[in-house]
């Protein structure tokens, strides 16, 4: 898939969010919806990087860090479903995952 | 921003100024618990792997207390061997000595028999020998006259032979207390140095902690939290044990103290029993006059008498003694079974502190703590082992002393006792009975003053070695009271990400609910915004990546 189908699909999934207010229900698709995106997002980092390489010819090795540490986060992520109990894993897999897109990004993006 | 767990986040921040320093607090701290760098960064990248990680790393913990549970084993097992060994060692010394007392005494019996066979043949032929003539009865008479004058120059002979005897004996129990004294002096010395000892290191590991401590503080900032439950259980899992080791310390020091008093009252009724019989049996032959047979009978009776009593003593030492041991077995047994309690509740404490706070072994603390407890701990246990053994010997250096003094009587007494059937002046006997009445007294009282100067010495020095042991198991106790205060706290992490601040969510065991995290509908929120936020991030490279 190309970059741009990536993104159109992680628009997609950024589409489908909502906020909440205390008291509201907590869904498994609010669960569910994240590891959508976090999934995607780590599959949009992976081609980003190879793209990168192809342009610049350099190798990153913190990057190749994180992404592999980012695919070990998601392989670990569960898909939640009614009834299921939301632990305090499925909120800090999501962040900790998207740490690491965010620092990968920010080096990509120094070194263009 | 403050990164404190096995976290990739973490990864980005160990690349800033401040990453590497923590990196490198935490890499000191690893090296002086492992000394390798090679194990912190396979740690530090296993961490990486996820919360299974923690399993692996927990499970490495847990074979290290193993360990070190077994080696605490197998040392209690070497002493508890050792004290066996000493304990058969012991009841060989008391039999060797009940054997040689009794050669003694079978050498004084002979001793004893051969003047009054002597004197019995004598009597014999002078009696077959008394029709055949006065001339021959008179020749009789000269025999007996120079029997007589021989017997009376032996008398002063054998007590002047006595009288060195005592005074041999008084020298070697002054120079046994002597010893005795000097070993104590000694043993109090290092007891002190022991203290002293411990104290530094006491204290050495509350700088240590409080630096650590400092250190994590000056990391963690503001994201610290305290769990005043966990302090609570980790004080009562560690005051326990130590509390009951205290427990058997009292018993303990009751133990020897009440041994001693017993052999005080023991030398009180010996020296009512023993004197009282020898004087009266050495008066009732000189004032009575009895037949020879009687007299045999009466010396054979009081010898048998003694040499039971003696025997009985050294029963009752041996069973002291046994009882002692066993005593000590079984306090060894039970501080065995408190270490590994001990070492099992660590496990639980660090397996707690791994699931909460992720890979910063702070924990490492504790476990360098809990061995220097058992290593202080064992060092006083075999200060306590010697000086047990030090009480064991003056025991039986008291025992020694006090069948000594027996032998001594009995020998005086047997002697006596053939005096007057050579028929020596009542008035010299009177006087000789006197002297050694005095003697007797004399020696007892010695032996009684030096015992009592031993108990006393033995007894101040148990008592101050127990208060030192309190003193030291107390700062023992406090300080890992205060380790586990500085590394049973749970640390909540928050950093920011795209530009927000999220906050990671901790579930802990349910005896810590009250630290428990809610997700609130604010997290999911910002989650949403990290989304939105991380997309723009992305098609913003796209662009410049010209895809």
């Amino acid at each position: 898939m190309s970059l741009n189908d990536l993104i159109a699909e992680l628009e997609g999934i950024v589409g489908r969010m909502v906020n909440v207010a205390d008291g509201d229900f907590v869904l498994a698709d609010h669960t569910n919806t994240f590891i959508d995106y976090t999934k995607k997002a780590v599959e949009l980092l992976q081609e980003i990087y190879e793209q990168f390489k192809q342009k610049t010819g350099k190798k990153l090795p913190n990057v190749e860090t994180w992404i592999s540490v980012a695919v070990q986060r998601v392989n670990m992520m569960e898909y939640r479903k009614f009834g299921d109990i939301v632990s305090t894993a499925d909120h800090n897999l999501v962040i900790d995952t998207l740490k690491c897109v965010e620092v990968s990004l920010i080096e990509i993006e120094n070194n263009l | 921003m403050t990164f404190v767990a096995a976290f990739p986040t973490k990864l980005v921040i160990l690349a800033s100024k401040r990453g590497q320093y923590f990196r490198q607090t935490v890499t000191d701290a690893v090296k002086a618990y492992d000394s390798s760098k090679t194990v912190f960064i396979k740690r530090v990248s296993d961490s990486f792997a996820g919360d299974f990680d923690i399993f692996s790393y927990r499970g490495k913990a847990f074979l290290e207390v193993v360990r070190s549970s077994d080696q605490t084993v197998k040392f209690a097992l070497k002493r508890i061997l050792e004290l066996v060994l000493t304990n058969k060692i012991l009841r060989k010394i008391k039999t060797a000595k009940f054997t040689e007392t009794s050669v003694v005494g079978d050498r004084l019996k002979k001793t004893m028999y051969k003047p009054f066979y002597e004197l019995s043949y004598v009597q014999d032929r002078a009696f077959r020998n008394f029709p055949k003539g006065f001339a021959e009865t008179s020749r009789v008479s000269e025999v007996f006259k120079r029997v007589i004058a021989l017997k009376i120059t032996e008398v002063p002979r054998t007590y002047e032979a006595l009288k060195r005897y005592t005074y041999k004996r008084l020298a070697e129990q002054n120079r046994a207390s002597d010893r005795i004294a000097r070993l104590l002096i000694k043993k109090g010395a290092d007891l002190t140095r022991l203290a002293e000892l411990a104290s530094k290191q006491v204290f050495k590991y509350h700088i240590e902690t409080s630096r650590l401590s400092d250190s994590a503080k000056w990391v963690f900032g503001k994201y610290i939290y305290e769990s005043a439950r966990a302090v609570e259980t980790a004080k009562k899992f560690t005051l326990k044990p130590f509390s009951e080791q205290t427990f058997v310390s009292e018993i303990v020091r009751k133990v020897p103290l009440k041994m001693f008093a017993e052999t005080a009252k023991a030398y009180e009724i010996a020296k009512k029993e023993f004197i009282k019989p020898v004087i009266d049996t050495v008066y009732s032959e000189f004032v009575a006059a009895p037949t020879l047979p009687v007299k045999c009978y009466d010396t054979l009776t009081l010898s048998d008498l003694l040499y039971y009593v003696r025997g009985l003593g050294m029963r009752d030492s041996v069973f002291v003694s046994e009882r002692s041991t066993m005593f000590w077995l079984l306090n060894f047994a039970e501080q065995v079974l408190h270490y590994e309690l001990v070492g099992k509740l660590v496990t639980k404490i660090y397996e707690f502190d791994s699931a909460c706070s992720g890979w910063v072994d702070r924990t490492v603390q504790v476990y360098r703590i809990f061995p220097e407890a058992v290593v202080v701990s064992e060092r006083i246990k075999r200060m306590l082992i010697m000086n047990y053994m030090d009480l064991v010997t003056t025991y039986d250096r008291i025992v020694t002393l006090r069948v000594c003094t027996r032998i001594l009587i009995d020998s005086i007494a047997s002697e006596y006792g053939f005096s007057k059937n050579i028929l020596i002046p009542r008035k010299d006997a009177e006087l000789t009975i006197d002297i050694l009445r005095k003697e007797i007294g004399k020696l007892f009282k010695e032996q009684v003053v030096a015992s009592e100067f031993i108990i006393k010495y033995v007894t101040k020095q148990f008592i101050e070695k127990n208060v030192l042991r309190e003193l030291v198991v107390k700062y023992i106790t406090a300080n890992v009271s205060d380790l586990a205060y500085a590394t049973e706290i749970v640390v909540k992490i928050m950093y920011s990400l795209a530009g927000q601040i999220v906050r990671r969510v901790y579930f802990l065991p349910p005896e810590y609910h009250v630290w428990w995290d809610i997700i609130l509908a604010s997290d999911h929120n910002t989650k949403v915004q990290i989304c939105k936020a991380l997309l723009e991030a992305f098609k913003r490279i796209r662009d410049k990546l010209g895809g």
